[in-house]
């Protein structure tokens, strides 16, 4: 398993998803971003 | 999903600080309700941000552990009911909240030990609200 990223380290590059089937880049933005990963979605 | 609720409830606040919410699933687009949340999302069923940022499966036993139990009671008792999962779900699956700098970095932290393990959203609020030197130096992972 990948070691995790801890405070303080740059996030790694990863494309996600959106619902409309389009790709997302987390390390993209140019704000700060609260991240929520869900446990599931019931 | 509680915890959803409550960040969506408090999206006003979160935004005065500046920051932007990215909500984060393991289910695939496809799974995902047009209702579940006006916050953006993103599906990730290949769990590869999930296991960037150290999130891990539990086990069976912690749904058994008293105050997971607890909270439970005290979403059923508010109009919640347990449902079966969507196709690809992971109920062993644990989530967390972080928070990532303009810059990239992360600056916040919390892994859930278990499904009742979230920061208030007050306690998120109050992490966006720090200045990021104090943040660097006040949060230390949560494992």
């Amino acid at each position: 398993m990948p070691k995790a990223v801890q405070v303080g380290e740059t996030i790694p590059g990863i494309s996600l998803s959106r619902p409309d089937n389009t790709t997302l880049e987390l390390s993209e933005g140019s704000a700060t971003l609260l991240l929520v990963f869900l446990r599931h979605l019931r | 999903m509680a915890h959803l609720v409550e960040v969506q409830d408090r999206i006003s606040e979160i935004r005065l600080t500046g920051a932007d919410v990215l909500v984060v699933t393991l289910s695939a687009p496809s799974s995902v309700p047009a209702t579940l949340t006006t916050l953006p999302i993103a599906c990730d069923p290949g769990r590869l941000a999930y296991r960037a940022f150290g999130l891990e499966r539990g086990r069976l036993s912690m749904f058994f552990r008293p105050h997971v139990l607890a909270r439970y009671v005290r979403l059923i008792f508010s109009g919640w009911f347990p449902k079966s999962p969507e196709s690809g779900e992971d109920l062993l699956q644990l989530g967390g909240d972080f928070i990532v700098s303009a810059a990239h970095k992360l600056v916040f932290a919390h892994r859930s030990r278990d499904p009742a393990d979230r920061p208030t959203v007050g306690e998120l609020i109050h992490q966006l609200q720090l200045p990021m030197q104090t943040r660097l130096l006040a949060t230390s992972p949560s494992f």
